[in-house]
């Protein structure tokens, strides 16, 4: 009888201290989100539906999004989207958020000849100056051009007026790919999603 | 909407996330009809380049521009539905400026007893 006593005491003091327990779990405040920039670019903003199958409309032009190369260099990451508007010329797309929203648009450098991306380079009559270069990890979607992943050397060129000038390789070894470029304010961009659909023809 | 009984504003998603499913349907149907024209346009000139390369054979070339008469006439329904979503947008960022504006309004006040 003492036994079932003892038994039963243990049992409601074990309930109790699992009462305790839940209830003071409930009442512990939620940790405090992260603080998020409220102008961060999301949701909603100018770039939303960006991505392979997309359709980018700028100055006139239609461009189909056919591929995506993603960079990540230490983690700080960028987006190039290959644009087709249904010539034979390669125009891409760049896509920089990590410090507000940078985009502009990337066409084959005429007469590039032998440029290297030594100190200043002049091309077209503009002077560039180097405002940065690297090396980046990329993965790649729909069609690129360039294999589904691996590295990347790149060197960034400034002028006046928002010209750029780009240098781009895919092997240590290999040739400067060299390109043109113009920032484009992202609002200016129409942005027509890829459909659920994507694929189907009309 | 506000709830007259408690005084304080109430979430109302209902139109305005209609507004924005109408918005990104129309800006789908949009992107789909212009990836449609490209497909088009780029299947006539790949025919074109056949015919050339086999001597110009009637045949290919008749379906490039076959191709080509398709995508002309893409460009009125692109249009269309271009307009149609810049008015799908125009009404849902109206809805939302609505009621950001109910939302901004002081909550009514109790009645009097």
């Amino acid at each position: 009888m003492v036994v079932v006593i003892v038994i039963l005491v243990l049992v409601a003091i074990g309930v109790a201290i699992g009462l305790w327990w839940s209830r003071n779990r409930q009442q512990r405040p939620a940790p405090l989100a992260a603080p998020v920039d409220p102008l961060a670019e999301g949701r909603g903003g100018p770039l939303e539906g960006l991505g392979v199958g997309a359709v980018v409309a700028f100055g006139g032009h239609d461009y189909v999004v056919r591929g995506e190369i993603r960079f990540d260099e230490d983690g700080y990451v960028w987006s190039e989207y290959h644009l087709d508007a249904g010539g034979d010329e390669r125009t891409w797309l760049s896509v920089d958020l990590s410090d507000g929203t940078d985009v502009a648009l990337w066409r084959p450098a005429e007469d590039a000849g032998e440029l290297e991306p030594s100190g200043p380079v002049t091309h077209g009559g503009r002077t560039y100056k180097k405002v940065e270069s690297g090396k980046a990890r990329f993965t790649s979607t729909g069609t690129t051009g360039v294999p589904d992943s691996g590295a990347a050397w790149y060197v960034d060129y400034k002028a006046e007026g928002g010209k750029r000038l780009g240098f781009e390789r895919w092997s240590q070894e290999g040739s400067w790919e060299v390109s043109t470029g113009e920032v484009v304010p992202a609002h200016l961009l129409e942005i027509y999603p890829a459909g659920r659909s994507s694929g189907a023809g009309a | 909407m506000s709830d007259p009984v408690a005084g304080a504003p109430t979430p109302d998603g209902g139109p305005v996330a209609a507004a924005r499913t109408a918005m990104e349907a129309a800006r789908e149907a949009t992107g789909a009809a212009i990836t449609a024209r490209a497909q088009a346009l780029a299947e006539a000139a790949r025919l074109r380049e056949r015919s050339q390369a086999a001597g110009g054979l009637a045949e290919l070339t008749s379906s490039a521009n076959a191709h080509d008469a398709r995508a002309a006439r893409l460009d009125a329904r692109i249009d269309q539905l271009r307009d149609l979503a810049h008015r799908a947008e125009v009404a849902y960022e109206a809805l939302r400026a609505d009621r950001g504006d109910a939302d901004d309004q002081p909550a009514p006040s109790a009645p009097a007893a």
